[in-house]
């Protein structure tokens, strides 16, 4: 018997709802004609059926069942997906988003009329920047990377204000692609830092640093788990040449109530409210990408921003320095409500706890580990890691097993496997973050699972790549999908 | 409540086995200086009941649309966000920890689940628009248009600049100008209307003679009225630029022409109305189609049809090479994270409502937006400015003071709509007002009389 909880059993297919649809089936009741017809002008009706598919609510029912459980999710399991914190999502906060009181208000109805919104968003704003020690936060962008944009423009207009957009942004090479592809959109040239042994050092720093370069960008932790210690010396090195720091917050996982972000030299970051403040992935999103910024430049935040004036919150006019709208009406405000649950059930224990617990749980996978499985730097292998670890595959790799196989054959063993191949300066790269949600035993299942492959490796090699053997369906052809895209259904 | 499991006696077992001797030596590379002294300032935690009577509190300050709640009005209130009856099916089925708690399926075999849905609803959205190809899930329509006219310059790559109608939604106009902020406002052009609310041809004609990229069109545009998207994509495509269409209430292919149908090179547009609360402005989802021949310069991810090492239909995302976690950099768009569960909810309803069931929608949407105006045509202190098609949105023009009216209305139990004035201070004094299926007859004529008294 395998040590993870995955076992086969039966799974029901499911046709693409296209494919079951009948002529003359339905499955909504709509509500009765009660005023007479009217038909628009023959010119502008639409000339064929949209051929919506045909399918009673049962099957609907049943049809969408059946996907679900074809998904591996938290709620199933140990998801240990590195830089994307897994955290279990508090199934009350759910409950809370969906309140008639949230859901059924509309953006535009009279600010007296939404002063319980209105109220919740200036309330997460202030949490925000307690937590990150920034002064203001825009809690309108719609996601991590949007966020990054929103940042890299305020960076943008700070620079102009002072006469000098600069032309280049400095990046790590161990940082997320959103964030390289962010600059590139907001106009900037992006430099790559080449970093040694997996940390920002400062004399790198200085040497790629000058008047061109208006700011730097840098995950702290980073993607290898390890803290920027340098961090200040480097803040102060890019002050010095007028330039800004802006942090990925896709790690504040590993930090709260330890450090704040805004004391350490930072002018500008985003949160993941999908990440840190647990509102659910849901397969690709709703996210929230909250942007925190210092003093100076808080005049160039997207607007809108809510303030409280003689017991009343208000949407706050734009400044003229503003970047402007980077999204439709207040931002993803179901998720904002989610984050703001979270933070108000956790309080500052709760998140110090949180943060505490994340790297408790990380270390102690490193430890049991580090025995099968190859850390790359000797940064990781010397230091206490954070909220996450980076492993290789480079032990495995003598009897012919990749990374690849090692993420296939966990799904047998029932975990989802660690994000993979990423950093792209780790070759091989097995980035594990357990998160603080998950208990010793489900820790203890997914190291001994871990364990059980790297044997296998070495006695089994073809168990592993044929992997996996459980689930739905075997290895997917990607290079085919690509090859050939088929991207929609036709009948 | 901090949903941490460990006990005590783990939390020494873990660290005799990392060979620390507590909590604070994990933490030991961040510089002591750094660490903070104090406890953050933030509210007591809240145990679940109190947390939720502290919600519900929040909440019910709140006030409502059209849900018959305590503080709840009669609202017609659209402009970009549109309040349709939602089936229970929807959020019992969106709302289950296997679609809610899974990550971006990066792993086709433990996410059949997520990416059958995806391809259901490019598969939704193609069939609506008329199109070939359509994405994941784009934020919202608002940043769906901005990414579009970002692509239309990847296809045209010796052109720059942008057309767009007035009648594009004012803050769709507004995320344009933020993502593109870095650009000469030369390369902005807007067009106005005329007296029917249409885009004004003539000045499209002229705007065409700089050879922009990209021109964008709204249909049903902000005042609620059909475009004549025929004439105006016709003018476009003489002049080489690319043309994007918006619909943010796509319900209006129920009855409308469909732009792919009428030569729309790229539809973007909001999918909200289709099993999307209004929730105060969101998560909305942001969907983006476009033709064929596009594909590989679209932002987003895609999902698509391929099989598996035992022969199977299988899923997966697909043509990465355009993302920005491959192609960092030089990706065609920075987009990671979208809107999963709200297109997801948007493949239940449709796939609820069916094709007689989006014609009946469509329908009911028509017929009571142009009943409601047929008696409010009959009082005398309204006047329609504009005489195009609407579809389930009209302007109509007070002839007392907006903010009075508004006022009056909210006291008699409406909110009327939506002040052009904000955006267009051109119109003082007009309303855009949003009917859709949810509005009985009685609600209508109750909103007319009402009027009535408050008009001044």
């Amino acid at each position: 018997m395998s040590a993870g909880p995955g076992r086969a059993g039966l799974v029901l297919a499911a046709e693409l709802i296209f494919e079951k649809s009948r002529p003359g089936r339905h499955g909504l009741s709509l509500p009765a004609l009660d005023v007479p017809l009217s038909s628009p002008p023959k010119a502008l009706t639409r000339k064929e059926d949209c051929n919506l598919p045909e399918v009673s609510e049962l099957c609907v029912v049943r049809h969408f069942t059946r996907l679900s459980s074809w998904n591996f999710g938290i709620d199933l399991g140990s998801y240990p997906l590195g830089s994307c914190t897994m955290k279990y999502n508090p199934r009350v906060n759910e409950a809370i988003a969906q309140l008639p009181g949230f859901t059924n208000i509309h953006p535009y109805q009279p600010e007296e009329l939404s002063q319980g919104a209105l109220r919740l968003i200036y309330e997460l704003e202030h949490a925000l920047s307690e937590i990150s020690g920034m002064d203001r936060v825009s809690l309108q962008p719609a996601a991590g990377a949007q966020g990054e944009l929103v940042g890299v423009k305020i960076i943008r207009a700070f620079h102009e204000s002072k006469g000098n957009p600069r032309k280049k942004i400095l990046i790590p090479d161990t940082a997320h692609g959103t964030n390289p592809a962010s600059c590139t959109l907001a106009g900037y040239e992006v430099v790559t830092i080449k970093t040694e042994n997996g940390i920002l050092e400062s004399h790198t720093v200085a040497k790629l640093m000058d008047n061109d370069v208006a700011a730097l960008m840098l995950t702290n932790p980073n993607t290898l788990g390890l803290f920027e210690t340098e961090i200040k010396e480097i803040a102060k090195i890019v002050h010095d040449k007028g330039g800004l720091v802006y942090c990925d917050g896709a790690n504040l996982n590993a930090i709260m109530g330890v450090v704040k972000l805004g004391e350490l030299g930072i002018d500008v970051m985003h949160f993941n409210l999908h990440k840190t403040f647990s509102t659910p992935h849901g397969g690709g999103g709703p996210g929230a990408g909250p942007v925190g910024v210092k003093k100076i430049l808080a005049p160039f935040l997207p607007s809108p921003l809510v303030e409280k004036s003689n017991g009343l919150y208000k949407i706050y006019p734009v400044g003229k320095n503003s970047i402007g709208r980077v999204k439709g009406f207040f931002g993803n405000f179901l998720v904002l409500v989610r984050a703001y649950a979270y933070i108000r059930a956790l309080g500052a224990p709760g998140l110090k706890r949180t943060s505490q617990m994340a790297v408790l749980n990380a270390n102690y996978i490193k430890a049991r580990l580090k025995d099968s499985y190859d850390l790359p730097f000797d940064e990781i292998e010397k230091r206490p890691c954070m909220h996450e670890t980076v492993f290789t595959d480079k032990k495995q790799q003598q009897y012919g097993v990749t990374t690849l196989d090692i993420a296939k054959r966990l799904l047998d063993k029932g975990f989802h496997p660690p994000t993979i191949y990423f950093p792209l300066v780790v070759h091989g790269a097995l980035m594990i973050e357990p998160t603080e949600t998950e208990s010793k035993e489900e820790i203890d299942q997914l190291v001994d699972s871990l364990i059980e492959i790297s044997n296998e490796a070495k006695e089994n090699k073809k168990l592993l790549k044929e992997a996996p053997h459980n689930t739905i369906v075997g290895r997917v052809d990607e290079v085919g999908a690509a090859r050939k895209p088929k991207l929609r259904w036709r009948p | 409540m901090d949903y941490t499991p460990h006990t005590e006696k783990n939390i020494r077992e873990m660290l005799d086995k990392i060979g620390v001797k507590n909590i604070d030596d994990l933490f030991s590379n961040i510089p002591d200086q750094i660490k903070l002294k104090q406890q953050l300032d933030l509210p007591q935690p809240l145990p679940e009941p109190e947390l939720v009577s502290h919600c519900k509190e929040l909440s019910s300050i709140n006030t409502t649309l059209n849900d018959k709640g305590a503080r709840s009005l009669v609202g017609f209130i659209g402009a970009g966000t549109y309040q349709h009856f939602i089936p229970t099916v929807v959020s019992q089925l969106a709302g289950r920890g296997e679609f809610l708690t899974a990550y971006t399926p990066y792993q086709p075999e433990v996410s059949q689940g997520t990416l059958q849905a995806v391809f259901e609803f490019q598969t939704f959205i193609c069939q609506l628009t008329g199109m070939d190809v359509a994405n994941a899930s784009m934020y919202d329509g608002a940043s769906a248009t901005a990414e579009a006219v970002l692509m239309a310059h990847r296809i045209l790559k010796n052109r720059c600049g942008v057309v767009f109608a007035l009648t594009l939604h004012p803050e769709y106009q507004e995320v344009i100008r933020t993502y593109l902020s870095h650009w000469e406002s030369s390369n902005f052009q807007k067009i106005g209307w005329t007296s029917s609310g249409e885009i004004d041809l003539a000045l499209l004609k002229k705007a065409l003679e700089k050879e922009p990229a990209a021109v964008v069109i709204q249909s049903p545009n902000f005042f609620g009225i059909i475009e004549p998207l025929k004439e105006a994509l016709e003018l476009i495509h003489k002049s080489g630029a690319i043309a994007i269409v918006v619909n943010n209430n796509p319900t209006s292919l129920g009855l409308f022409e469909a732009p792919g149908n009428l030569g729309a090179d790229i539809v973007v547009g909001e999918a909200q109305a289709f099993g999307n609360e209004i929730g105060f402005g969101g998560p909305h989802v942001g969907f983006f189609a476009t033709k064929d021949e596009f594909v590989r310069t679209m932002p987003g991810r895609l999902v698509g049809e391929t099989m598996d090492n035992r022969g199977q239909r299988a899923f997966t995302l697909t043509l990465s090479t355009r993302e920005q976690h491959i192609r960092r950099e030089r990706a065609t768009s920075n987009i990671c994270t979208n809107q999963g569960i709200c297109a997801l909810k948007a493949s239940i309803y449709l796939s609820l409502l069916g094709k007689e069931g989006l014609k009946q929608l469509a329908s009911l949407n028509y017929s009571k937006s142009e009943f409601l105006k047929s008696l409010l045509k009959k009082e005398g202190k309204i006047s329609f400015p504009f005489s195009g098609t609407t579809y389930n949105e009209f302007v109509l023009k007070l002839h007392g003071n907006e903010n009075e009216t508004y006022k009056k209305l909210i006291k008699e139990g409406f909110i009327p709509g939506v002040t052009l004035s904000h955006w267009y201070p051109e119109l003082p004094n007009h309303l855009l007002i949003n009917v859709t299926e949810i509005h009985p007859k009685s609600e209508l004529e109750r909103f007319t009389e009402a009027l009535r008294r408050v008009a001044t």
